[in-house]
């Protein structure tokens, strides 16, 4: 990892358009402005981190006709609370 | 946000708090496959979705990559769930969508289904935006402080409260 030194108000240039300056040091928080293209996402670590660990968590692998039923089963449960508490969801009877 | 001055120039645009089903779901069925340049996080390789509507299963719906075998994801209509939720673009999100109107937008959000309905959960934190226009989608995360796991057994009983306040009061 490159390490650089920085004061207030100065900044880093990361190809020929990204700036990551910092604004202000305060105690163990650092500001950082960062100026990149449009196309480029920034997060948070541990945000993005946060996310891929509970898409990992979401993810079926179960979404084939073998294994459809249990998943199905684990959803109808769900759905029936759904329904008794939305009521007015219900537009019209079911044939 | 506005307290603190965490972002400078980023400021978020377009808010979204109508539910899908009312202008777009119509739109969409086995055969619209959504773009998904950058995949979804963990699963970037990821980049061509379907949706799978099925009435055994509704209000949730199927989410199937088409990319990565199996791959799938159990969605809701996370308005449906959370009163009061709205969904904050970021400009770079919108403009990552090339979304002009917010109403052209098409949000839901992975569950996580647990054997207990009642402890299943739906990520509030990072809802898919997909621009109908362009069929391009993407997982966005919000600024706000909604949950990741946010219980959506929880979250109706809160709504059938204040149903039931609201017709005492």
């Amino acid at each position: 990892m490159l390490i650089l030194t920085r004061k207030s108000d100065e900044s880093i240039i990361i190809g020929n358009n990204i700036k990551v300056k910092v604004l202000k040091v305060q105690g163990n928080q650092v500001h950082i402005g960062i100026d990149a293209p449009k196309d480029f996402s920034i997060y948070r670590e541990e945000i993005f981190e946060q996310i891929r660990a509970e898409n990992a968590n979401a993810v079926q692998n179960n979404i084939q006709p073998a294994m459809l039923e249990q998943l199905e089963n684990n959803l109808t449960g769900l759905k029936n609370l759904l329904m008794v508490q939305a009521p007015e969801k219900s537009d019209g009877k079911k044939k | 946000m506005g307290n603190k001055n965490d972002r400078t120039d980023e400021v978020v645009k377009g808010q979204i708090t109508q539910p899908y089903h009312k202008r777009v779901a119509k739109r969409i069925d086995e055969t619209v496959v959504f773009e998904f340049p950058d995949g979804i996080p963990a699963f970037e390789d990821s980049k061509r979705f379907v949706l799978c509507l099925n009435d055994k299963i509704k209000p949730f719906f199927y989410f199937k990559s088409l990319d990565v075998q199996g791959l799938g994801f159990v969605c809701i209509d996370p308005f449906l769930v959370c009163k009061g939720y709205s969904v904050k673009l970021a400009a770079k999100d919108q403009s990552l969508l090339g979304l002009e109107d917010v109403n052209t937008a098409f949000v839901f959000s992975f569950v996580t289904v647990e054997k207990d309905p009642c402890n299943s959960t739906t990520n509030l934190l990072a809802p898919i935006v997909i621009n109908m226009e362009n069929l391009r989608g993407r997982q966005v995360i919000l600024d706000e402080n909604f949950p990741v796991r946010f219980n959506i057994w929880k979250g109706l009983e809160e709504q059938e409260l204040e149903k039931e306040q609201g017709k005492s009061s």
